[in-house]
């Protein structure tokens, strides 16, 4: 429940005395049968006024735009919001600050997250080949880029600076650079030495031994150096890539959910339930009940994670039910079941992916982005 | 409806419905059971019967009401005031849990069981054994610092509880706490004794299996008899009409899958195809099969097409990126990186023959 939404707690829960507060509590959960009382994030609508009201209350208030950045950064935590109305207040040159600069208080901005990560994958360097142009002659377009060195030259921006663009964490950015990097290396051999400087870093940040020995910048750095100095030479993405997520982080949450159920069952101390006991289960008791934990450990393999469970265990009633249609009662279901064209199609429509657009870092957005 | 697994495993060290192999072990334990009874370590691959061995030891110890148990949802609250939640199987003789289902707060789950078994001692010391029984399953996955914090527990409440570890490596139990049990090595089972107990199933269950389907079946299962048991009972489930002498063993559909996993390795090696096999690698790794199994798998289907020069640099690579794997807590990170050494050993051996 939600202490905003419900009118009978909100009165309740305000007693003229203090010493009443526990006597209302204990009578309001018996009288209700209330075990548990969790709170959601604040809406945004409940948000934007409380930041309004709060921004009025100042003696040159916020605008709009700021506002509304300060409330999606937030993402429903009014005490990082209500900080960071006070951070972009403070300091003498409040009111001469541009409309949509804002100081960040707590959280990694986004866009700067993004920028950060193209940053490192495009890695690009002074090219000397570029001319520099004089001061009395008007520039000419040129019929042909320049061509770029083939020895590596200076990087044109620091790694130490890119890392400190944003404050996204180590386990994060190698996530984002795992997920990406194959679209910039073309080079198996390369491509070998990346990944094996972000297994590196996993081993820093996973094994707490060790994590806590390093400082957190430390697997940053060596992911980010590894990145920039294999990225040379390469074929680039040209146009408005699409920076992806790292996938293991949905997939932990799904795989939680399985593990969850998987504990509700029976047993302890099987060990090998999923890789052993549940296929060959599956298929010994006859299992068609895609809401039983083994089946949906054993479901086909096309079946895809990232569906949600709703969604796999609804696609599984269908691959059920369509070999047993005029037959009386169900038998085992064959391995080699051919797919019905309407069900993949559906497939297809539901498979949406989350991704996030960067420009082409040759049409020099960053730079635009430092001057403003 | 009990799976055959359960329904044919033996209730008693010796006898008539005793265990079927390491028969002088059995005796050994027997003898351990009758005199005073030491803390015991149970080691072994999966499927040799370390469970059953441990039941069948209770039940020499206490009798059949040791069987009766019930399945109890303990909470437990840490030092940082989570609250946590672990499944425990009890009797009134013993306890039996995997602590290593709450990941790294083991040690305060761990201390907290023994500790309660420990307060109180048995009423009736003339008819029953003066001690309880808690048996800690998969003990190679605790952590070191619960198995520290254990070995200090097993001397404090030596009189009153019996802790009994079941795990499959002895590498990763420390030497102190080794030091403090007695280790029951329960090996895998031949060949033969497998086909011993496979028949006496057959022939309880009155099915007829031909012997060339048989052998396939023991051979594939390498030493498993669970596995053993549960192909047979899927194979009779899948040929209702009678078992002919080419059917078709049932495999784990994840085990094909990575077989043409290890395939379309070995065709093209490109960072395109290591996008398309790291998606076949989420797929496998949702399905909660153990992250060590799956590399294990991958090295066997990858290693028979290998050039025989660059076998043992790929076992190097795989045992680097399976230490990592164990230590870290992304396992696509080691996974894709495995592979993209394979790719780049395989690719520059075949280069270089040409």
């Amino acid at each position: 429940m939600n202490c905003y939404e419900s009118d009978l707690l909100t009165t309740e829960l305000a007693p003229k005395r203090r010493d009443e507060l526990h006597i209302h509590n204990k009578k309001l959960e018996e009288k209700n049968h209330i075990d548990t009382i969790s709170f959601n994030p604040v809406a945004d609508t409940l948000m934007k006024k409380a930041m309004g009201r709060a921004s009025r209350l100042l003696r040159s208030s916020l605008s709009e735009t700021k506002l509304k950045m300060i409330g999606e950064t937030a993402n429903g935590d009014l005490r990082i919001a209500m900080n960071m109305i006070q951070t972009n207040s403070a300091g003498p040159d409040v009111s001469r600050r541009p409309g949509s600069k804002i100081i960040f208080a707590s959280k990694a901005n986004r866009e700067d997250a993004f920028h950060m990560i193209g940053r490192i994958l495009y890695a690009k360097r002074v090219n000397p080949n570029i001319p520099q142009p004089k001061g009395h002659f008007i520039k000419k377009r040129k019929s042909a880029p320049a061509p770029e060195p083939t020895e590596r030259t200076d990087l044109e921006h620091d790694p130490t600076e890119i890392i400190a663009m944003s404050s996204m964490s180590s386990e994060k950015l190698t996530g984002f650079l795992f997920e990406n990097e194959h679209a910039f290396c073309s080079d198996i051999k390369k491509y070998r030495q990346v990944i094996e400087a972000l297994s590196f870093c996993d081993v820093l940040t996973g094994d707490w031994s060790s994590a806590r020995t390093f400082p957190d910048e430390y697997a940053s750095q060596v992911a980010t150096r590894s990145v920039m100095w294999h990225n040379f030479n390469e074929i680039r993405p040209k146009t408005l890539y699409a920076i992806s997520p790292f996938a293991m982080k949905n997939l932990e949450r799904q795989m939680t959910i399985t593990r969850n159920d998987v504990r509700r069952l029976p047993m302890v101390g099987d060990k090998h339930f999923s890789s052993l006991t549940a296929p060959y289960q599956t298929i010994i008791e006859n299992i068609i009940d895609p809401r039983r934990i083994e089946m949906f450990i054993s479901r086909p393999m096309d079946l895809s994670w990232n569906k949600g469970k709703d969604r796999i265990e609804e696609q599984m009633v269908n691959l059920q039910t369509l070999p047993f249609l005029g037959r009386k009662k169900p038998q085992i279901k064959k391995k080699n079941v051919v797919q019905v064209n309407n069900c993949k199609g559906k497939t297809d429509e539901e498979s949406e992916e989350e991704k996030f657009t960067i420009e082409d870092s040759s049409d020099d957005s960053f730079d635009s982005f430092d001057e403003s | 409806m009990a799976l055959w697994v359960d329904k044919y495993r033996p209730k008693e060290l010796l006898g008539k419905d005793g265990v079927d192999y390491h028969l002088e072990q059995a005796s050994h334990l027997k003898f351990l059971a009758a005199d005073c009874m030491p803390h015991l370590l149970f080691c072994g691959p999966s499927g040799a019967g370390k469970k059953t061995r441990i039941k069948c030891l209770l039940r020499e110890l206490y009798g059949v009401g040791v069987d009766k148990t019930q399945l109890i949802m303990k909470s437990f609250t840490t030092p940082t005031n989570r609250k946590l939640e672990i499944q425990t199987v009890s009797s009134n003789y013993h306890v039996e849990m995997t602590p290593s289902d709450v990941g790294i707060y083991d040690r305060v789950v761990v201390q907290d069981i023994v500790k309660e078994m420990a307060q109180t001692s048995q009423i009736e010391t003339s008819s029953q054994k003066p001690f309880k029984v808690v048996v800690l399953c998969e003990a190679d996955s605790l952590t070191r610092d619960a198995q520290h914090g254990l070995r200090r527990t097993m001397e404090k409440y030596a009189n009153n509880c019996k802790i009994i570890l079941c795990c499959e490596s002895l590498s990763r139990i420390i030497e102190p706490l080794q030091s403090r049990c007695i280790i029951i090595n329960v090996p895998a089972p031949s060949d033969d004794k497998m086909r011993a107990v496979i028949n006496k199933i057959i022939e309880a269950e009155k099915i007829q299996i031909p012997s060339n389907i048989l052998q396939k079946i023991i051979e594939k299962s390498e030493g498993n008899l669970r596995r053993a048991i549960l192909t047979i009972e899927a194979l009779k489930m899948e040929n209702e009409s009678g078992i002919s002498a080419n059917a078709q063993i049932p495999t784990a559909e994840w085990e094909i899958y990575i077989q043409e996993t290890a395939r379309m390795i070995l065709m093209k090696q490109t960072p395109d195809m290591i996008l398309k096999v790291r998606e076949r690698l989420y797929e496998v790794i949702s399905r909660l099969i153990p992250t060590t199994v799956i590399f294990k798998k991958l090295l066997e289907f990858l290693l028979p097409s290998c050039p025989p020069a660059i076998v043992r640099e790929v076992v190097s690579e795989a045992a680097k990126f399976e230490h990592r794997l164990i230590l870290g807590q992304k396992p696509i990170f080691h996974f894709e990186g495995f592979i993209s050494s394979f790719m780049d050993i395989y690719l520059s051996n075949a280069s270089k023959s040409k």
